[in-house]
């Protein structure tokens, strides 16, 4: 135990200190400092009356006419697709045609990594990093966490692992970048609508790294039983909350209502 | 800036967090709790195990029989006279009327001691596995809470922790009027109050809980502890949880749980 004039004094050397190194703020063992409320930028689903796209949106400029539908166009016109095997074209379009039956995000079930995204709280120590997520409320798989060690320990072989919607992570340091290696995943889960499916030999890749207040998160993944090649998805750039009281707020939980009065089959 | 002043200064920052770390003197409660679930099958001496068929670790009626067990805890909670009714009729329609039994989440208390414990200096995160694998963060920065008309009432509440010696109370208040205490139609208000109480011995953890609602109970229920037993395996994970899908509850031809 320390007094607490002993304890100001070395706080107050640390930040001088930290105002002197500048930049990254590192917990003791030298790492970058990922803990914290990651939340501060959330897509804004609409267009702007500029975007070539925007002409034909209803939604453009923040309308709420036809936002839904309008959004997912707008995603679908996104270029960066995973690229499947030709066998499983068919496969996929069917899949996308009755997403409303099919995705398994529709019907209450977890998203899943890599769907469920970065996470919006991070909790990190020595020996492993804690991802805590809410779900947004269209999906409401729930307040989900992931537990990720750091300590340097060898992935489960595979064929002895049961595949989850989280499957097995697993992290480590490169020079300032969290690299997670996650397998074990089961075949359930979808990678975002358009009936992306995949198999349990999904194999996914989170960078993240800071750079002062932003957090930047990429998940590479690579399915070689479906996917042509690795599919590298958008990158998404959080931001840090700077309130250090800021909490997550509680995700309602999921009451699958809606599905039976669906009349279209296609996700919108 | 040159290159030696810069890893001085993180060098110096390392120390001092390292140090800060080094000194906090509360006990350290992180790990996997998971060792030790409480046997739910009697002893062959038990008065009570000459009624049940599930006595000596036999399946038959074990679910019935466990229900049974449960019931005749002489610890329940004590409502007020006029809401004895109402008790009764959610109970003996449990089936439709606990939320667990639809996919909704326990909530607090009845999602019981955590499974594993993160702790920082700044907060504790609890972690669940069950209905469903959920978290708690519980700050410990000394923060006073919300006042309760303005918070949303929630499944978890409102939690903060504070140190009282060695024992980790954790104070929450701030929840919905959905959830469920245990089985036997035991509801609450929104303003229901708990008080978890966590104690380390050596490798085991104590966890107790009081529950006070002055809208509803006569007097707070202090539930019973339950002790659970450090995984002494570093390495241990938590398994995830299978997803609830609500597929029986339409084939259920009871009312009541058992």
């Amino acid at each position: 135990m320390v007094t607490n004039a002993g304890r100001n004094a070395c706080a107050i050397f640390c930040l001088i200190s930290a105002c002197a190194a500048a930049q990254m703020p590192r917990l003791a063992d030298g790492h970058p400092d990922f803990n914290g409320v990651w939340n501060g930028n959330a897509n804004s689903p609409f267009v702007k009356s500029e975007d070539p796209l925007a002409q034909n949106l209803a939604s453009r400029d923040g309308q709420l006419l036809n936002f839904e539908r309008d959004g997912s166009l707008i995603r679908r016109a996104n270029p960066n697709k995973p690229l499947y095997k030709p066998q499983f074209w068919e496969k996929v379009q069917k899949l996308d045609q009755n997403g409303n039956a099919e995705d398994p995000s529709y019907g209450c079930m977890p998203a899943g990594v890599p769907r469920m995204g970065p996470p919006p709280k991070i909790v990190q120590t020595t020996k492993e990093l804690v991802f805590l997520y809410v779900s947004p409320p269209a999906q409401g798989w729930g307040d989900q966490y992931r537990v990720i060690p750091t300590d340097g320990r060898a992935h489960t072989p595979l064929e002895e692992l049961d595949g989850t919607w989280k499957g097995e992570s697993i992290g480590r340091w490169d020079g300032d970048t969290l690299v997670i290696d996650t397998i074990g995943f089961n075949d359930t889960s979808w990678l975002d609508i358009g009936g992306y499916f995949h198999s349990e030999n999904m194999h996914v890749i989170e960078r993240l790294r800071r750079e002062g207040d932003t957090l930047t998160w990429e998940a590479t993944v690579d399915d070689p039983d479906v996917l042509i090649k690795p599919w590298t998805m958008d990158r998404r750039t959080l931001r840090l909350n700077p309130d250090p009281k800021a909490t997550l707020a509680e995700s309602l939980p999921c009451v699958e209502r809606d599905l039976s009065h669906l009349v279209t089959k296609e996700h919108h | 800036m040159s290159r030696g002043f810069s890893c001085c200064g993180i060098l110096a920052l390392g120390l001092c967090a390292h140090a800060l770390a080094q000194t906090s003197h509360h006990p350290d409660l992180s790990g996997v709790w998971n060792g030790a679930v409480a046997a739910r099958v009697l002893a062959d001496g038990d008065k009570v195990g000459l009624l049940l068929a599930a006595r000596e670790g036999t399946l038959v009626n074990f679910e019935r029989d466990n229900a049974l067990l449960r019931r005749m805890d002489p610890n329940k909670p004590v409502y007020k006279p006029e809401l004895w009714e109402k008790v009764q009729k959610l109970d003996q329609s449990g089936n439709t009327e606990d939320p667990a039994y639809g996919c909704l989440p326990l909530g607090l208390p009845r999602m019981g001691p955590p499974m594993k414990i993160v702790q920082t200096v700044e907060e504790m995160i609890f972690l669940y596995t069950g209905n469903p694998d959920t978290y708690r963060v519980i700050p410990m920065d000394g923060r006073p809470h919300t006042p309760l008309d303005q918070l949303d009432g929630t499944w978890k509440g409102e939690a903060l922790g504070h140190w009282e010696d060695d024992t980790l109370v954790v104070d929450t208040i701030g929840f919905n009027d959905t959830s469920w205490l245990d089985i036997g139609g035991y509801f609450h208000s929104e303003n229901m109050h708990v008080v978890e109480r966590l104690r380390r011995d050596g490798d085991t953890l104590t966890w107790q809980a009081t529950v006070d609602d002055p809208d509803v109970f006569l007097k707070p229920w202090v539930m019973n502890a339950r002790v659970l037993r450090r995984n002494p395996d570093p390495r241990a994970v938590l398994e995830e949880t299978l997803p609830c899908s609500e597929r029986d509850l339409s084939h259920l031809v009871t009312k009541e749980h058992h």
